[in-house]
């Protein structure tokens, strides 16, 4: 398991992460949420010390993470970058070598993660004479030759077509069963909601959320309860006492706190016309995202 | 599955290598320094060449002077050709048609225009064998009229440098600094590009993760330096080829033990000049910018090299002493002087040692500023900005 405990990073006044605590168990997928800048990138540099954390520690099955142990992880930057001149799987196979593969092994890993991949016809050419999004397999492929242990990917689907979106779930998948842990970080909340097994949210450097998906979605403390009626909307509207995410002609979704009676406002919808269908469930991830991510900005504007 | 340090320096070390070493750019830029050294040769033995003197008789001549004139032609190192011709006119046709530069009739030299070389080889040899047939006639002998002419007024020829190498030595000087600095410079623009082509494509980020910056850095520093020392050698030797093909005078000067100091200080000043590429490159996000911030590096070197070259043609004058012992100018000028054949070897020891010294101390400078802004591979750092960032 990686555990991140109480890491904090400054650049000269700016807090990059504060206090950043975060654990990613062996065989689990764990997205990492938040907004640009919000320190996704500071905290996954820092595992692999391309960044050197004020504080904080950094362990990886209870021992600190030393160079031994990049060894063992597979990492794919934010910003994408390869050797352009090289060939591709002399490449990857150089990549392996780094983290302690001998170069016969290496070369054949490279083989098949290629031919996985659908570019064993291309094996002999140099990346740049590669397509953009051969090449990012070409990245993908260098983070995940070694078979790591633990796979720490930035924005890893960003500029995926969905074919390779859905690869690179299937071979996401395909790790966590063999027991290596993945953290991932998207802006993508659709996609991390279907992959992630836990999440974690930070916004301006500080963790905000943090669970399995269920949990965090629980702990808004609030139901999006979705009501339509056979009616004009307005009287319903009306007699709703609650905020409304959204309000079409003939349905309203209002957050509801969880302790509010929902028979109440059933009745209460009801005293207005016939109800044809009700409904409520914890909100949607992307919901949760963004009343945090707009409580914290609040908050620290308040304290500025 | 760890990594530990030498198989990661020399994993880094390989990709250098090979990388280039197979590139076009790389077999281009050798085989065409090679070609220039074959042709710089080829031109100077040309020039060197002496034109044969080409002289036409027309008749009898007086009694020795056709072997006056080879001795004098062998004294002056210039050969001389002696054409008989028949007539008058068919010595006008030969200077007309280029076989003859000139020719003798009776007591005429005949030259298309005056010609001071042929002048100068003739008219002794023609007046001493007149005088000596003249003194004949007034009843000398023959031995004895030889005997006062050879004695008289001959005068000893002393030389004060007594090294008859010296122009080829100096020659050999001036290849020696051309080619120190080509290789250097070379060497270095390979560091430069190479460090400043993994931070611009961000790949830098990806190897950082597996192997510290010092690693990267020094495995760079050793491969690209290993193919400099390939440069080197190809250059010498094709210099030794050359020199041997062309029959030219300055192979003695091109000894083993030249070529031996001149790759110590090949190592000494690429370790020097290139460590400081490599820091200025690692400053900087895009080309231009690497450019910029190396151009008060790229200036000292090309005044270095000036200076060695100044030195290579006066390797005693008291400046060329100086900046051989200066480790800036020293891989450059000190080389030169001892292709000159002037420098002792304490001088040369001391020096090296010098050199290298400093070389080890720049290192460390440029490999904590490269170590600390390498990863930032966003914007631009400034020389003392990158001295005290942090990861």
């Amino acid at each position: 398991m990686l555990q991140i405990t109480d890491l904090s990073k400054r650049y000269g006044d700016l807090v990059a992460v504060n206090n950043v605590s975060l654990a990613v168990p062996r065989g689990r997928v764990v997205g990492f949420v938040g907004p640009n800048g919000a320190g996704k990138s500071t905290t996954m540099r820092s595992v692999f010390g391309l960044v050197e954390p004020d504080s904080g520690s950094i362990s990886w099955d209870g021992e600190p993470v030393g160079p031994s142990h990049l060894a063992r992880f597979g990492y794919m930057p934010e910003q994408r970058g390869l050797y352009p001149k090289m060939k591709i799987q002399d490449q990857i196979a150089f990549f392996a070598e780094l983290k302690g593969v001998d170069r016969k092994t290496a070369l054949s890993r490279a083989a098949e993660i290629l031919e996985s991949l659908d570019l064993g016809d291309r094996m002999g050419d140099q990346l740049e004479k590669l397509s953009h999004g051969n090449q990012q397999r070409v990245q993908l492929a260098v983070s995940l030759v070694t078979n790591p242990e633990l796979l720490i990917l930035d924005e890893p689907f960003n500029g995926l077509d969905p074919v390779a979106v859905n690869t690179l779930q299937d071979v996401l998948t395909e790790r966590v069963a063999t027991g290596a842990g993945v953290l991932f970080s998207s802006h993508q909340l659709d996609l991390v909601e279907r992959i992630c097994d836990e999440i974690v949210i930070i916004v301006d450097g500080e963790i905000r959320a943090a669970g399995t998906v269920h949990d965090v979605r629980a702990s808004a403390g609030v139901r999006h309860v979705s009501i339509q009626v056979n009616r004009p909307l307005s009287p319903l509207v009306d007699a709703i006492n609650h905020p409304l995410v959204e309000g079409s002609t003939d349905q309203v979704v209002a957050v509801v706190d969880n302790d509010n009676d929902l028979e109440a406002i059933l009745a209460q919808a009801r005293s207005v016309g016939a109800v044809t269908r009700f409904d409520y469930d914890m909100p949607d991830l992307q919901s949760v995202f963004t009343s945090i991510a707009a409580t914290a900005g609040a908050d620290s504007q308040e304290a500025s | 599955m760890t990594t530990d340090r030498p198989s990661a320096v020399w994993l880094i070390t390989r990709r250098e290598i090979t990388s280039r070493v197979f590139s076009k750019a790389f077999l281009i830029g050798l085989g065409t320094t090679v070609v220039i050294i074959f042709g710089i040769f080829g031109i100077v033995s040309l020039i060197d060449q002496d034109d044969p003197v080409n002289l036409g008789v027309v008749g009898p001549t007086p009694a020795g002077a056709v072997e006056n004139l080879e001795l004098i032609g062998e004294l002056q190192e210039t050969e001389i050709d002696i054409t008989m011709l028949a007539s008058e006119a068919d010595g006008e046709l030969a200077i007309e048609e280029g076989e003859v530069d000139g020719f003798v009739i009776d007591d005429r030299l005949v030259m298309r225009e005056a010609d001071a070389e042929l002048i100068a080889l003739v008219t002794p040899a023609w007046q001493q064998a007149t005088l000596v047939a003249e003194l004949g006639d007034a009843g000398l002998n023959q031995s004895e009229i030889g005997q006062a002419l050879t004695n008289a007024g001959q005068l000893e020829i002393v030389e004060l440098e007594a090294d008859p190498e010296s122009e080829a030595k100096e020659a050999v000087a001036f290849l020696t600094v051309v080619l120190l600095f080509i290789s250097i410079q070379v060497a270095g623009a390979y560091i430069m590009m190479g460090v400043f082509e993994e931070k611009s494509t961000k790949v830098v980020e990806l190897v950082l993760s597996s192997v510290r910056a010092r690693d990267l850095l020094i495995g760079k520093i050793i491969g690209i330096g290993l193919l400099g020392i390939l440069q080197v050698a190809a250059l010498a030797g094709s210099a030794i080829a050359a020199a041997s093909i062309f029959g030219s005078s300055a192979l003695p000067a091109l000894s083993v033990s030249l070529i031996g100091t001149g790759l110590i200080w090949f190592v000494l000043g690429y370790m020097l000049y290139g460590s400081v590429f490599a820091a200025g490159a690692s400053l900087a996000p895009r080309q231009e910018d690497a450019q910029a911030t190396l151009a008060p590096v790229t200036v000292v070197l090309m005044l270095s090299y000036f200076g060695a070259i100044f030195s290579a043609s006066d390797p005693n004058s008291v400046v060329a002493r100086i900046i051989s012992w200066i480790p800036l100018t020293a891989p450059f000028a000190m080389p030169g002087r001892i292709a000159a054949g002037d420098a002792l070897w304490w001088e040369i020891i001391g020096s090296m040692a010098l050199t290298a010294i400093v070389a080890f101390l720049v290192l460390g400078l440029a490999e904590r500023i490269y170590v600390r802004s390498i990863i930032h591979t966003d914007r631009k750092l400034g020389w003392r900005e990158a001295w005290t960032l942090q990861a």
